[in-house]
């Protein structure tokens, strides 16, 4: 429901945010595969933000799925 | 500049601030018609800054974009830099710390930050009050969305400072707000009394844009408290108001806060936290 809204308005940092909640559920539940890939597609097409914490986080978890 | 626009602008400024954003735009629409019909480049930009700050509550972004990237090219052939002086308020600063906000919303922090960056010192040049204080509210809102707590925890004493000195009392508790969600962010524990005086002292008020944003901090803090009847309420508060008033853009914040109370088991609606992400 977050997912689609932010998705649905073009609201990146708002799917970066969902997404990363959602991953975390998905990872909770052993699908890792489903996490990575929601994950991977969130934080694309970013401009900058190598210190952002969200987007930090985000990629951390990218690089515990793997 | 037409006798009749400042009137107009009080009305877009009114109904904006309510919360209807669909009757500022159609006001704003009518603004840069007038600015066309009478070719006043000052008009023109105050239409399309009030046309893009609606679509951008509203959630339509590439709409949004283009009439504040049209507002900012106008700006540049506007020579004073108060193009409202009744209003005491300048459309080309706040163009700019709207366009950096709907940047960072779309992914761009570097046009984001750059742009806030200029907002801020358009606005400390020019000096006008309620100008400035527009600027660092939209700075704080950008600042909290994205998790930047060293420069929203040096932005908040200066919006509240001004907003108190200079009587703005629209906003004069929402930098106490943002106060405290920074320190909470901080690991500072939350003083429930106070920010529920806070959130009542603003709900007095009359200023309905972006509020549902504020209750979703303040929902937020009070979930960290383990208080989640009050989150909820406030949520749900929240929630109604984005509904009435079409602020799409806070909307999957709102349902993400509604996740964790699913998962405390503190959701009414009985929906799990998959639900509402």
């Amino acid at each position: 429901m977050s997912l689609d809204q932010a998705r649905e308005h073009g609201e990146k940092y708002a799917e970066l945010c969902a997404a990363q909640d959602l991953a975390r559920l998905y990872a909770r539940r052993g699908e890792r595969q489903a996490a990575r890939d929601l994950l991977a597609t969130a934080c694309e097409g970013f401009v900058g933000g190598s210190g952002n914490p969200d987007l930090q986080q985000a990629m951390a978890l990218l690089a515990e799925l793997a | 500049m037409d006798r009749a626009l400042p009137a107009l602008f009080a009305e877009v400024s009114y109904y904006s601030s309510s919360g209807d954003l669909e009757a500022a735009l159609r006001l704003g629409w009518r603004i840069i018609g007038v600015g066309g019909d009478i070719h006043d480049d000052a008009t023109l930009l105050a239409g399309h800054r009030f046309v893009g700050s609606g679509l951008l509550f509203l959630g339509n972004l590439d709409a949004a974009e283009q009439h504040l990237a049209t507002a900012l090219s106008i700006a540049g052939r506007v020579e004073r830099s108060v193009t409202d002086p009744e209003a005491d308020f300048d459309h080309h600063a706040a163009t700019l710390v709207l366009y950096g906000h709907l940047k960072l919303r779309r992914g761009d922090f570097i046009a984001g930050w750059r742009l806030h960056s200029e907002a801020w010192h358009l606005a400390d040049r020019i000096d006008r009050a309620f100008t400035f204080a527009f600027v660092l509210l939209h700075r704080l809102l950008s600042e909290a969305m994205t998790s930047n707590l060293v420069s929203l925890r040096r932005t908040t004493p200066i919006f509240t400072e001004l907003c108190e000195q200079r009587d703005i009392v629209q906003w004069r508790h929402v930098g106490e707000l943002f106060r405290h969600w920074g320190a909470m962010k901080a690991g500072e524990t939350v003083a429930v009394a106070e920010l529920l005086e806070i959130v009542s002292r603003h709900r007095d008020g009359t200023w309905q844009l972006q509020t549902p944003f504020f209750w979703k901090l303040a929902a937020e803090m009070l979930i960290a408290s383990g208080e989640f009847t009050l989150a909820e309420g406030l949520l749900r508060e929240a929630r109604q108001l984005a509904e009435s008033t079409e602020q799409n853009w806070v909307k999957p914040e709102l349902y993400r806060l509604y996740a964790i109370l699913a998962g405390h088991g503190a959701d009414p609606s009985s929906s799990t936290p998959r639900d509402w992400l």
